[in-house]
This record gives C-alpha cells, structure tokens and sequence, in this order.
C-alpha cells in the first residue's frame, strides 16, 4: 500500500506540474487544438484522479487485503486508522468537498453572470438587417464581437465592430463566433476555471486555462477559415486586434496550411484514455 | 436556434421610454400614454415595472399618492457596462463570454473608468 500511495502521489504531482507545462508549450496542439483539447481534459481529470485516490490509499495504509477491500473497510470501520491512515481520510474528504464545492459554485456564478448580461442586453440589442439575423447589435462605438455561451445563447456585435468590417471579414467573424457556440467550448473551458479558483497558487493552473482558452480560440478559427476564407478571418484579426488582445499567434496560424487531423487526434485520444485509466488499471493489478 | 425567447419586448419598450425621459422618473400612466402602439391597461404597465425593479434595472420613488420610476442608470452606463464584460480581460470573464476580439477605445475606456469609480464610491 506504501508503494501506491508513493506512486499515486508522484502522479498526480507529475500531472499537476511538468504535464502542463510541456503541454502549454507544445507546438503540436497549436496546430491541432482539438487533440490538444482532449488532452487537458484527460490530463486535468487524472490528476485529480490521482490526488484523491493517493489520499484515499494513505487512508487505508494500515489496512490488510487488496486494495479495493482495504478501502472498503474504512466504510464499514472507520476506527483505528493510525496516524497516517487519520490524515490520509482527512486530506480525501477535504479535498473531495473543496474540488466538488468550487466546481459547483464557479459553474454558478458564472451561469448567474451570463444570465445577468443576456438580460441586459435583450433590453438594449438592436436588430439590423446588415447582420445575420442570429446577431444582436449593441450601438457603442467601440469594437466587440462575442457570444453568450448556454440554451439561450446569443452572439453580439457592437456597431462599431460593424462599421470597421466589410462584410466577408464580419461573416469570419460571426462563424467564429458560431463556432464557440457549437462545438460549446464553454462546457470544455469550465473544469479549468474551477481547477484554477481550487487551486490559485498553482501557476500550472492558471498555465492550463490559458491554454485551453487559446486552444478554444484556434478551434473557432479553424471553423472560421472554413466557412469565411483564410483571408477575411485574417483581417477580422487585423481590424479587430487591440493592445490589450493581441492576436499575433492567431494569425501566424493562418500563414501555415492547415494539416491532417485525424492521426493526431487519434493518437492523443489514446493517450488520453491511458492518462485517465493509469491510477484505477494500477489499482486493479497491484493492489 | 432560430426561435429564441427574448426578453418581453415590453419591458425593452419601457426601458426604452424611461431612457429617453431621464432621470427625474415618469408616473406608470406616463409610462402607458409614451408607448408606442395601442394603449396598454396600467395594471400591465406596474407588473412590466415591478419586474424591471426586481432585476434592478428600475427604482421606484413615492410622489404623492403615485410612484414614479426612473432608469437606476443611463442607457449609455449600461452599453458600456455590457462592453467592459465583453472586453475584460480576466479569465473568469472569458468564461462567461466567448469573445472574438475587440476594444472600447480610449476614450471610452477612460469614461469607463470614471463610471466605475463613481458607482464604487
């Protein structure tokens, strides 16, 4: 048991740490966002796997039997852990209350903050023949396009971003837009925010959900390019860029050609499924 | 999603008259007789307002024996509160909205602030 909670801990300090920060870096999801994607998600699920299930064998480290049975009687005999075992329960159910908590409650500010926008905006939005029907224009001189992830979503352009676009690099805009609301990229970054908030001295974790925003971001583009054309996402990006959002790496994206997929998504969602599977397969065979 | 449910098209219509009328705030009757189209019963008229106070987009004064209601804030406050969600930078933020990119400007920017700081104080 010493042994698998030595393991599980090095895992999930591995998963918390070095993991991401490679996969921040890697080039290879920069040009395929979605194998990209599915591994954050496998790796962001292990690690927590890995966490929690370390705390829960420390638990039952005093405990003869296999690994399920040792854990099991912790459910039944909760009583004489020993020192160890006392801190390893602890740290479980602490753990297990902070992650759940945090997940629950960002998930619900932030769905409270998008309900609180829509509202608003349904009160102000404008429509325009100009613009697809899908789309609400707010009249602020100013330049934003952005979507309202959720059932009742909505995509907004302000009539400034209007005037400053033709009508080919708005429609690059508007797919892209369309893109995030589709594929619900929303679903896929939540996790990250709330890894972040459980963890805000965790740099990796702040690493991860920048990542994955990009990541998100590259994906809408490629849907973008597809229907709008490299060259009208490409100045949507030039018009739209600001100090504050740059876009650089967005547009060294669009001088490179797109490349084949599927090998490589193919090959990260196995890897995925390893990462994931790694803590319970261990489990099943050593202990 | 081409059928979406929009805010009642009333309560974009009352806030529509109580923008354009500013700050000194219009009786529910007021209200009834600067809607467009055919008059509405006043009773309408106080659960549109009642709703629109429950969201905090409306406060209500007691003048006399009638209320009168106003905006809690100009029409362009709430563009550019809307704006400055779009825009800020802060992850949260990018969890709630989904942004392609953008600016307000620096002029508007600095207006923002000053709103901000007002409504902070």
């Amino acid at each position: 048991m010493v042994i698998v909670v030595t393991v599980l801990a090095v895992l999930a300090v591995v998963l918390a740490w070095p993991v991401p920060l490679r996969l921040a870096r890697a080039d290879w999801a920069r040009r395929h966002p979605a194998a990209g994607l599915v591994l954050w998600q496998a790796v962001g699920l292990a690690g927590g796997l890995a966490l929690l299930t370390a705390e829960l064998s420390l638990a039952a480290v005093h405990r003869p039997g296999s690994w399920r049975g040792a854990v099991g009687s912790i459910a039944t005999r909760p009583g004489g852990l020993g020192l160890a075992g006392t801190i390893g329960l602890a740290a479980f159910l602490l753990t297990g209350a902070w992650l759940i908590g945090v997940l629950v409650a960002s998930t619900l500010r932030v769905a409270a903050a998008r309900r609180r926008h829509r509202y608003v905006l349904d009160l102000l939005a404008v429509r325009d023949a100009e613009v697809p029907g899908d789309v609400s224009v707010l009249t602020h001189a100013g330049s934003a396009a952005y979507s309202i992830p959720g059932r009742r979503s909505r995509i907004v352009v302000s009539r400034g971003a209007c005037e400053a676009l033709d009508e080919a690099q708005l429609r690059a805009v508007v797919e892209h837009e369309r893109a995030h609301l589709r594929q619900h990229h929303d679903v896929v970054v939540q996790p990250f925010v709330a890894w972040r908030n459980s963890f805000p001295f965790l740099s990796a974790a702040g690493l991860a959900l920048r990542s994955v925003e990009e990541l998100t971001e590259f994906l809408a583009d490629d849907a973008a390019r597809a229907r709008a054309g490299d060259r009208a996402l490409g100045e949507a990006l030039s018009v739209m860029a600001s100090a504050e959002h740059p876009v650089d790496a967005r547009r060294d994206r669009l001088a490179r050609p797109g490349d084949g997929t599927t090998r490589t998504l193919m090959v990260a969602g196995l890897l995925a499924c390893v990462i994931v599977l790694a803590p319970p397969i261990l489990l099943a065979t050593v202990a | 999603m081409a059928k979406q449910v929009r805010v009642g098209e009333l309560e974009s219509a009352v806030m529509a008259v109580l923008w354009d009328t500013g700050t000194a705030g219009v009786t529910a009757r007021e209200v009834a007789d600067a809607l467009p189209g055919p008059e509405l019963a006043i009773t309408t008229v106080l659960t549109v307002l009642d709703r629109l106070q429950g969201k905090g987009m409306v406060t209500r004064v007691k003048d006399g024996r009638a209320h009168r209601y106003a905006a809690t804030g100009t029409r362009e406050e709430f563009l550019s509160g809307l704006m400055s969600d779009a825009l800020d930078r802060s992850a949260d933020r990018g969890a709630v909205l989904a942004r392609f990119v953008g600016s307000i400007g620096e002029a508007d920017s600095d207006l923002l602030r000053s709103l901000l700081r007002k409504r902070s104080t």
